[in-house]
């Protein structure tokens, strides 16, 4: 199931693709990670994943990294994880522990967005 | 409202700024350490400050962001340059100063003069290749930025410049995919 609704803090206008399958918690507010900007500067893409567990008020508690392409991308996207919330009604002892992955990708502009100058 | 293109032009231009102002001080290091050297050399006096005031002055203002005044100082310590690396360093910070006040072709014969006394100078490489892509010739630009890099490849300023460079010719723009779905092992 796809989430169209969310909250995009990335720099740069970033944007951001959510993919929310049924049987996980369900987020209440999902903040998108920034792109780094040494990544960003380097042209470099990657893919991090972050594990934690959710609290009754719908927390995240302890989050880590359980793996990264590169670790440029670490610090961000535990940023963005620490930021977000779940439905706390949705909680039981299967989401005792869940994990995220965060692709970090760069879109090639369309021609016509192309600076000239 | 500021579309994506002004951003990206937006800092471009600071980096660019950024990358000439960050190549400055190191190029004044090897100028004091040269005229240090000329005169070991030949006699011995005591000397406050940098020989060449202009030319530190000049590199200071150009530091600060400041190209006008800098231009003026910059053209008065390359007069006084004492050495030929002074003044391949003076030629460079000058190019370096036109590039900031957006007059990328003077910018470019001052680079050329450089590189035509010393083609293996990096940072008139790094400088030259701004001036190109402040004239939108992209092909030149990375040709510049090519041959710098192998002279220094770790250089932070270089990387600075050929994010430029990308963004101009490549440009792209951050896309974060968040997945939920369970994990797979593998």
């Amino acid at each position: 199931m796809r989430l169209v609704a969310f909250i995009g803090l990335a720099i740069f206008c970033g944007s951001a693709v959510i993919a929310a399958p049924a049987g996980v918690p369900k987020p209440t507010l999902i903040i998108s990670p920034e792109y780094p900007k040494r990544a960003f500067r380097d042209r470099i893409e990657g893919e991090v994943e972050v594990c934690f567990r959710i609290l009754s008020n719908g927390r995240v508690y302890r989050p880590y990294v359980s793996r990264s392409t590169h670790r440029v991308f670490n610090r961000s996207a535990l940023r963005a994880i620490k930021s977000s919330t779940f439905e706390p009604e949705s909680l039981d002892t299967a989401f005792d522990k869940a994990c995220r992955r965060y692709q970090f990708r760069l879109k090639p502009l369309e021609p016509e967005q192309k600076p000239t100058a | 409202m500021p579309t994506t293109t002004d951003s990206i032009r937006g800092l471009s231009r600071a980096f660019a700024a950024l990358t000439l102002l960050l190549a400055a001080p190191n190029a004044l290091a090897d100028s004091r350490s040269a005229e240090g050297r000329v005169h070991d050399a030949t006699e011995i006096k005591t000397v406050i400050g940098p020989e060449n005031f202009f030319a530190a002055e000049g590199l200071a203002l150009l530091r600060d962001g400041d190209p006008e005044k800098a231009l003026p100082l910059l053209q008065k310590g390359l007069k006084r340059a004492r050495t030929d690396r002074e003044f391949v360093i003076g030629l460079s910070n000058i190019c370096a100063a036109y590039v900031l006040l957006k007059e990328p072709y003077t910018a470019l014969t001052y680079c050329d003069r450089a590189l035509e006394m010393k083609p293996r100078f990096w940072r008139a490489l790094n400088n030259r290749a701004l001036a190109y892509l402040g004239m939108d010739d992209l092909p030149r630009a990375k040709a510049d930025l090519d041959s710098a890099t192998v002279l220094a490849p770790q250089s932070i300023k270089l990387k600075q410049t050929r994010e430029i460079y990308e963004r101009l010719a490549n440009p792209v723009e951050p896309l974060i995919i968040i997945d939920d779905s369970p994990m797979t092992d593998g």
